[in-house]
């Protein structure tokens, strides 16, 4: 059986420009010739049905129309076209804590919070005690919740949410909240959900939570059902127009470095007037999967001879950490004098970098590493994505192999 | 109106009028006895405006007046609270979803508490002046119950409208201002030429006040046709209320 069905279900905003909220605003409307507000379709002809038991995410950029589509199935706005049904009882938590009181305490949020639910009084008693051990406010109850810290607030929040028992329950990005153990309680509650055939959408940005308990997913973009199905499937699209537009982002940003003097200093006697990135094929890219050979190509123009000059990079990820740093003199290698442009390129062999952003340096500078020709610290940033294999922590992956015995 | 739904969040409305009740006194020395007060003081003022200056000379004016102040003080307070209420709540409104209903009607349900109050006074008023009290006394609730359902059609209209016009509340004002004085509240509906009765039957307040009198002050049963001005325009009020805002509540996350 079918929980949610939404058909066709069109939305849009009329966006008034320089709008005026009150009678004298339509008086002169109405005389002035007829302007017409700009029209917004923040949905279009979404269809789409969630089984009863299923875990449903609901995935997109900003602006894709997720939490327009969230309040429709919540019904706290209405379709301008389609039409969406429900079975069973809804709630939904598109806020955190919406509809809390600062004044009031703990217990009285519950109570207020679950009223704001469609709960009675006797109904919450019964779910009270729950409440509190699960949100681990049991010192706090009775304080007024403005003293509360963001993460007893949150906790608050979901505690009541899930443990009213809805049939369906919406979610809009609310766990990323919180700290790990609470979201991995919340997690185990949202699976116990499931378990006892309950129906859960979730809206995120996370899209490791949407692969991880989401069985069935929707990509939308620009108010439109780009693809939906598997959850797997939907999030590799949405990865893959994320990495679309990423290259696009990476590859401006790369154009820009003569723009870039805060993270450069060196003599200039050898400059360095390109860096980039090539795949094996030698085509430029700035997204690797992980384990893919990454060749750097180091463009220099030497301005004045050089007699022994030496070439290094290095790679940070972008939280900062040194992943690695080489150079040419390190590795035993000797250039001939240099004197006017040329290129060097080094090819990183099945670069097998963990899943995120990279940062590369490249330099110049002279063999005792005492004169920097030319170094630019940090600024070419690159991406690597998996590859679909097994995933693993940390910052490598190293060829290996299990025996058992 | 979605009955259902509202019987559903019945905790909820019960939540928003005690918050309502708590909060209009927050902080003030005299707290509740406020609601008592405020009745009193308007009846002691006007009294001694119309007895003295305009020289009224009615046995128990105050009373008379009180009978007409109450209700008129009810409905005045009420329309003006509920027409603020679904502005008020916008945060609650795009987040959350309940009936909207409940908004006005929790304003308007607060007023009845004071209002109950203040009929409380007013019966230990006529008991006191012995102003004889019967069978049409007992028909009270009647009358208070098709009070709150004019009042409860012309809020939902207004707090609708006032989502979409500011001004709406503005205008308001202005208009109870003129209102009271259309209303046979310091004066009654006999001290007018008969020829002027029709226009007052068109308004509910007058035919309401003027039953209220009937059943308290008098001790007798108001016309017959009173009594049908004042339900079929209230009934048409909540009516036309009912499908205003039916209409129009969807779009109230949208415009706040």
């Amino acid at each position: 059986m079918d929980a949610i069905v939404v058909e066709q279900v069109s939305k849009h905003f009329r966006i008034f420009q320089g709008r005026e909220d009150t009678l004298k605003g339509t008086f002169a409307r109405l005389f002035r010739s007829r302007v017409h507000p700009e029209e917004f379709w923040a949905l279009r002809d979404v269809s789409f049905s969630v089984a009863q038991g299923e875990t449903f995410g609901i995935i997109g950029e900003n602006g894709s129309g997720k939490s327009t589509l969230l309040k429709l199935l919540c019904g706290i706005l209405r379709p301008d076209q389609g039409s969406i049904g429900i079975n069973g009882r809804v709630a939904g938590l598109l806020e955190l804590g919406a509809g809390f009181h600062p004044d009031l305490t703990g217990r009285e949020n519950i109570y207020l919070n679950g009223s704001l639910l469609g709960f009675s009084k006797s109904q919450i008693d019964r779910r009270f005690g729950e409440i509190v051990s699960f949100a681990e406010l049991e010192g706090f109850i009775d304080t007024p919740i403005k003293h509360y810290s963001s993460g007893m607030y949150v906790r608050l929040g979901f505690a009541i949410a899930v443990n009213v028992d809805p049939d369906v329950l919406l979610i809009d990005e609310v766990l990323a909240v919180g700290d790990e153990s609470f979201q991995h309680k919340c997690y185990e509650r949202l699976q116990d959900f499931k378990r006892r055939g309950k129906t859960f959408v979730l809206v995120t940005h996370d899209l490791g939570a949407v692969e991880k308990f989401c069985t069935q997913a929707m990509l939308l973009r620009d108010g439109r059902v780009v693809t939906s199905g598997p959850s797997r499937k939907a999030v590799d699209i949405y990865r893959g127009h994320v990495a679309e537009k990423e290259e696009g982002a990476l590859a401006e940003a790369a154009s820009k470095v003569e723009e870039i003097a805060s993270n450069r200093w060196g003599t200039q006697e050898v400059e360095i007037v390109g860096v980039s990135f090539h795949d094996a094929n030698g085509e430029v890219r700035h997204r690797f999967k992980t384990g893919e050979s990454i060749v750097i190509r180091i463009a220099y123009k030497a301005k004045v001879r050089i007699e022994d000059p030496v070439f290094g990079i290095a790679i940070h990820r972008s939280d900062g950490v040194h992943v690695t740093g080489i150079n040419t003199a390190l590795d035993g290698l000797c250039f001939a004098p240099l004197q006017g442009e040329g290129l060097v390129e080094c090819q990183l062999e099945n670069a097998s970098l963990n899943v995120g952003s990279y940062l590369l340096s490249a330099a110049t500078h002279d063999r005792e590493e005492r004169r920097a020709y030319d170094y630019h610290d940090r600024q070419y940033p690159f991406e690597v994505a998996s590859n679909g294999g097994p995933t693993f922590s940390g910052l490598l992956s190293i060829a290996h192999r299990w025996r058992l015995s | 109106m979605n009955w259902v739904e509202i019987y559903r969040f019945r905790y909820f409305l019960r939540n928003m009028v005690v918050r309502d009740l708590k909060v209009r006194y927050k902080g003030s020395a005299l707290g509740f006895l406020w609601s008592l007060m405020n009745p009193l003081l308007m009846m002691l003022v006007l009294s001694l405006v119309f007895s003295v200056a305009f020289k009224i000379s009615m046995p128990h004016y105050s009373i008379f007046l009180l009978c007409g102040l109450l209700p008129w003080n009810f409905f005045a307070v009420s329309v003006s609270n509920a027409t603020g209420s679904v502005v008020g709540q916008a945060g609650l409104l795009k987040k959350v979803a309940f009936p909207r209903e409940i908004l006005p009607l929790a304003s308007i349900l607060a007023n009845l508490v004071h209002f109950g109050i203040g009929l409380l006074i007013l019966f230990i008023f006529l008991i006191a002046f012995k102003i004889p009290l019967g069978l049409p006394a007992l028909a009270l609730p009647l009358v208070i119950l098709l009070q709150v359902v004019f009042v409860l059609g012309f809020s939902l209209i207004l707090s609708a409208l006032n989502v979409f016009y500011r001004d709406v509340q503005q205008v308001l004002e202005v208009l109870l201002l003129i209102w009271f004085y259309l209303t046979p509240v310091f004066y009654s509906l006999s001290m007018i030429p008969g020829r002027f009765h029709r226009f007052y039957l068109l308004n509910p307040m007058a035919s309401l006040v003027t039953m209220y009198r009937a059943l308290l002050f008098e001790n007798g049963w108001p016309s017959a046709k009173v009594i049908f001005a004042a339900a079929a325009i209230s009934l048409l009020a909540l009516l036309v209320g009912h499908f205003v805002f039916r209409r129009y509540q969807y779009r109230f996350a949208e415009e706040l």
